[in-house]
């Protein structure tokens, strides 16, 4: 029928959507071989070029303890990049499997991970974050963990009213009439026609994610110095818009608008208007969940 | 008697205020036979064969025997309950909607063999396409390849068809597979069908809302009406001397090539689900014979003539429908 294919047709990236694609993939690669691009140490200050200008094999110039722009931008897209992976992939393995499990199963233990989910979206993922920060230590695996945490409820809200939806499908009940069992069918069937939205979800996040990270890296929390980082650096390079040096906030800030617009944009072209509810800081738009 | 297939007193009702769907059904099939099961819509035909595999809604209470091969089904839970499904195959009415739709054919066709038999992705292949050969699907090497958008809806049917057989059932559960495809496919498919079950000597349960067609493919036939069965008996006698007045009501309801009429014949009222189906007999207020005892006393199931019949009235009524 019409309507169950139309779920599965691919999306159109469109104009905006592909150069959206293209700025991620443009960051991917320059992080990737970034640091080969200059000849430039990203941790060896020399203050004697403290807020130096651009010069030649210095192209962004120097921040603030006389460390080469360029070459800490381009580590520290490694670390604001990786960093949003692994929340992304951990949430996602994670809120998949219990939203899964939940639809499949129901009864009384789809209504005790709703319930546990409910409790969750309670508490702002920066937040806990930071909580988590302040029990077991600042650094980036911990920050990663409690972020990963905080977005399986979000993960898992969403994919299991689809994976409802589809468990009720006729051919889902044809494979069990097949004889085939659940995780057979889950594994091989259910996940993969999720998969659609469960990427185009991850996109999103991953933007999301990326501010988070930010956000505890710049209160000190995530990454730790002098390991380049952008949301780091936005944070060391505060004295210097004060003193009228505003490169190295600006160019590592613009780096994570730009980003996290990318994944924005391809997020919404992918997910063709099925999104969840922005995980994160403030109460969202839209009231209570 | 141990047949392929025995429901004794088969009753579910749904969850809800005492809504039975089935009314205490019983029916068998013998080794190689096919039986056909018509009814209106809402008669518990579905019904029935989704209680046979164990497909019911959830909450749903099951009273009464299901037996398939002498196993009763009702106690079968996790792995066996799979290997019964697996051998107890089933071709829905709408194969598009029964075909994971990202898949293609040849996944389709090899994951049950690939994964309960074990056998290797060629050797699988091979099986696959020389059934889907034999259910008059040409050129299956290129099919397996093949989306099931890719494929007309009768073609599609074929390979559900093939699906059910891969697994070499005693037993096939047709619901209605022919309702969704246009009246030549619906022939060609049918004919497959019928080649194959006689060849390999498949029992089947055949469900239908065309009295014909039942006809024309099952030994015997039996008529369900408000969850209940009225009739059973062999296609051919039902079909030309049927016993039961709704029997008899529908066989007259049915436009003929042979007699040209103005108006055809209706029943008058409207189907009733099983749930508002009065004490007595089911049919009690459409029947144009009632009788007082007919709203009394619910008739029972009894042997009659070459098949069973729930009317009080039967034999008296049998004259009247021969004229």
């Amino acid at each position: 029928m019409t309507t169950t294919l139309a779920t599965y047709r691919t999306p159109r990236l469109g104009p905006l959507g592909t150069a959206a694609a293209t700025v991620i993939v443009a960051a991917v690669v320059l992080a990737a071989i970034g640091p080969a691009l200059t000849s430039a140490d990203p941790n060896a200050s020399d203050f004697a070029h403290a807020y130096g200008a651009p010069e030649p094999g210095h192209a962004l110039g120097y921040d603030g303890q006389g460390r080469d722009l360029l070459a800490r931008l381009l580590t520290g897209a490694r670390t604001s990049l990786l960093g949003p992976l692994w929340v992304v992939a951990l949430s996602m393995a994670v809120g998949t499997v219990v939203a899964i499990a939940a639809a499949w199963l129901g009864g009384w233990l789809d209504s005790v991970v709703s319930a546990v989910l409910e409790v969750m979206f309670a508490f702002p993922g920066v937040l806990l974050a930071m909580l988590v920060a302040a029990v077991f230590g600042p650094g980036l695996t911990s920050a990663v963990l409690a972020l990963a945490v905080a977005y399986v409820p979000y993960i898992a809200r969403l994919v299991r009213s689809a994976a409802l939806a589809e468990r009720r499908k006729p051919y889902v009940q044809a494979l069990e009439v097949q004889g085939a069992g659940a995780v057979a069918i889950c594994v091989r069937h259910l996940v993969p026609n999720l998969m659609p939205l469960i990427t185009a979800q991850a996109t999103l996040f991953f933007g999301y994610a990326m501010v988070d990270l930010a956000i505890v890296s710049f209160f000190g929390l995530g990454v730790q110095p002098p390991d380049a980082d952008w949301g780091v650096m936005v944070a060391s390079g505060q004295s210097g818009v004060l003193q009228g040096y505003p490169a190295e906030s600006l160019l590592a800030g613009g780096s994570i608008v730009l980003l996290v617009v990318a994944f924005n944009v391809l997020g919404e072209r992918l997910s063709d208007g099925r999104r969840a509810p922005r995980p994160g800081w403030f109460p969202r738009r839209g009231g209570v969940s | 008697m141990t047949g392929v297939l025995d429901l004794n007193g088969l009753t579910v009702r749904l969850p809800g205020p005492d809504r039975p769907v089935l009314d205490d059904v019983s029916l068998s099939i013998a080794e190689g036979e096919a039986l056909g099961l018509v009814g209106e819509s809402g008669s518990g035909k579905s019904m029935t064969v989704r209680a046979i595999v164990r497909l019911l809604p959830a909450g749903a209470q099951v009273e009464g025997v299901v037996r398939v091969g002498g196993v009763e089904v009702g106690s079968l839970r996790g792995a066996a309950l799979r290997e019964l499904r697996a051998v107890v195959p089933v071709v829905f009415q709408d194969p598009r909607a029964h075909i994971n739709p990202v898949r293609t054919i040849g996944d389709f066709l090899t994951e049950g063999l690939r994964t309960h038999r074990r056998l290797s992705r060629r050797s699988a292949e091979d099986r696959a396409v020389r059934l889907l050969d034999e259910v008059g699907v040409a050129d299956g090497q290129r099919r397996l390849r093949q989306y099931p958008h890719e494929l007309s809806g009768g073609l599609l049917q074929r390979v559900m068809i093939a699906a059910a057989l891969l697994a070499e059932p005693r037993l096939l559960l047709a619901d209605e597979p022919t309702t969704a495809l246009d009246v030549t496919t619906q022939a060609e498919v049918m004919a497959a069908v019928d080649e194959l079950r006689r060849e390999r000597g498949l029992a089947m349960l055949f469900i239908t809302h065309d009295l014909e067609l039942a006809a024309a493919v099952c030994d015997r036939t039996a008529v369900m009406y408000a969850g209940r069965v009225m009739e059973v008996r062999a296609s051919a006698s039902l079909h030309e001397h049927p016993l039961h007045p709704y029997t008899a009501a529908l066989a007259a309801a049915r436009p003929s090539l042979e007699r040209r009429a103005d108006r055809l014949a209706t029943i008058p009222g409207r189907p009733l689900s099983a749930f508002e189906a009065p004490d007595g007999c089911a049919f009690a207020d459409r029947c144009a014979h009632i009788r007082e005892r007919c709203r009394e006393e619910r008739p029972a199931l009894r042997p009659l003539g070459d098949g069973q019949v729930a009317c009080v009235r039967a034999e008296g009524l049998q004259v009247v429908f021969r004229d």
